[in-house]
């Protein structure tokens, strides 16, 4: 089964713990990838993009000929504050 | 070019005519009071009719036109005393009288008549009020009348809805409701104040959904505990084990409208046909993950997933939220959605509190 995304919507935040958490919602608002928990906003990042494109469960999997867009990372959450990275 | 209602419009005719030639009317009143047609039609405006020669009968749709004398062309004949237009040449004089013919009345009023737990082929010109809460042994088929014209109305009114049995609506044979072929089901009705009616379009052939009262069914379900007992990594499980072997967790329902909802296997299970579903899913676990691995949450029909959330955790001692929404494709009755759950490392659990929300999309 081989699937059309054409967007996907990044979003960082730092928790209130000081760790950070990245989401990835695929085109279809279906499916969600994410990673949280990490000290590094980058390794959120990797982790969460790690989960969609490298998982091994079809179900999140991209294939072949999927196409997308990623939009870039849409706002860091600091502690109630909000700015554009 | 209105339609016409009015009271006491009655003349004699100045003609007798054939089968297919227009009264002409004088225009003037018959006697005791009664108004001419010209004195309420314009040319182009409609009217129904009852004309008798104390013999013959019939009645119709008739479109007026002013004029020296004012005609009144026989449009449509609904009913008559010998089935078809009447030739009115070899009898007495013909008075022409402004009605609402009985069965236009029937349609707009839809009389009222109790639905009862029986298959039923419908009348024309009914609201079936049905109360279905004793409803005690199956499913009922209501079936549209076969023998209907044009215009002829059909509804029907859940005055109390069941949670175990469904009122099927169908056309008659050889007839279609909504395009949907006699004999096959429209949809179902089984909750509490849905109103259904149905319009004959052509004789005895085609019937539209005229008023669409369906309620979608909502449930939303939600845990008041964590699940238990020995889950292995990787695998997925749905809180109540009905897929998977550990221990269960409770549902309850916040929500349950339709009763399509049910606490004992955390599943939506469709009671009609529909379009497709609305669902959302969330979960935490029970325990920590430790650093790279993951927890998830699907919705899935049993075979396809259609909701996804998975979420990686860095570092230890993390606790993931995980939340997907989504659409499921049209199901048949019977089918199903449910929440089921995966983490990446054993034992670590569902928490009470996860969430099963799904709302029907109508047909």
């Amino acid at each position: 089964m081989s699937r059309k995304i054409t967007r996907l919507r990044f979003e960082v935040a730092k928790q209130r713990d000081g760790r950070w958490y990245c989401s990835i919602n695929f085109g279809n608002g279906a499916t969600f990838a994410g990673a949280t928990g990490y000290n590094r906003r980058r390794n959120a990042i990797q982790s969460a993009r790690s989960v969609m494109e490298h998982s091994q469960f079809a179900e999140l999997r991209l294939y072949d000929g999927d196409e997308f867009t990623i939009l870039e990372p849409a706002a860091v959450i600091d502690t109630g504050s909000v700015r554009y990275p | 070019m209105a339609h016409i209602v009015a009271d006491w419009i009655k003349e004699t005719a100045s003609n007798k005519p054939d089968g297919s030639t227009a009264f002409n009317l004088p225009d003037t009143g018959y006697t005791g009071g009664y108004g001419s047609f010209d004195s309420v039609l314009a040319t182009g405006d409609t009217c129904f009719y009852t004309a008798t020669n104390t013999v013959a009968r019939e009645t119709g749709l008739g479109t007026f036109t002013a004029g020296s004398p004012d005609t009144l062309t026989r449009t449509t004949i609904l009913s008559s005393s010998t089935g078809s237009a009447i030739d009115w040449s070899s009898g007495g004089d013909v008075t022409v009288e402004l009605v609402d013919p009985a069965r236009q009345v029937g349609q707009s009023w839809l009389a009222h008549v109790a639905g009862t737990d029986a298959d039923t082929t419908m009348v024309a010109n009914h609201m079936y009020v049905v109360d279905m809460s004793a409803w005690a042994t199956a499913d009922r088929t209501y079936t549209l009348p076969a023998a209907a014209v044009a215009g002829d109305r059909v509804g029907i009114m859940v005055t109390a809805g069941d949670a175990s049995h469904e009122l099927i609506i169908t056309a008659n044979t050889g007839d279609t409701l909504n395009g949907i072929s006699g004999g096959t089901e429209w949809s179902r009705l089984f909750i509490t104040g849905e109103v259904v009616i149905m319009r004959c379009t052509a004789d005895a052939a085609t019937w539209i959904v005229e008023y669409d009262g369906r309620i979608p069914c909502f449930m939303m379900l939600r845990t008041t505990n964590a699940t238990s007992g020995t889950q292995t990594g990787g695998t997925f499980y749905a809180p109540t084990a009905t897929t998977g072997s550990h221990g269960a967790a409770t549902w309850t329902a916040e929500v349950n409208i339709g009763s399509a909802g049910t606490t004992a296997d955390g599943r939506f299970t469709a009671r009609r046909a529909n379009n497709g579903l609305i669902v959302t899913a969330k979960g935490t676990t029970a325990n920590a993950l430790t650093d790279g691995n993951y927890a998830a949450v699907f919705a899935w029909n049993g075979t396809t997933s259609y909701v996804t959330s998975q979420i990686s955790v860095g570092g230890t001692a993390v606790v993931p939220n995980f939340a997907g929404a989504g659409t499921f494709p049209p199901q048949a009755v019977g089918a199903y959605a449910e929440l089921i759950y995966r983490t990446q490392e054993s034992n670590k659990y569902l928490a009470g509190g996860a969430f099963f929300g799904v709302k029907e999309i109508l047909n």
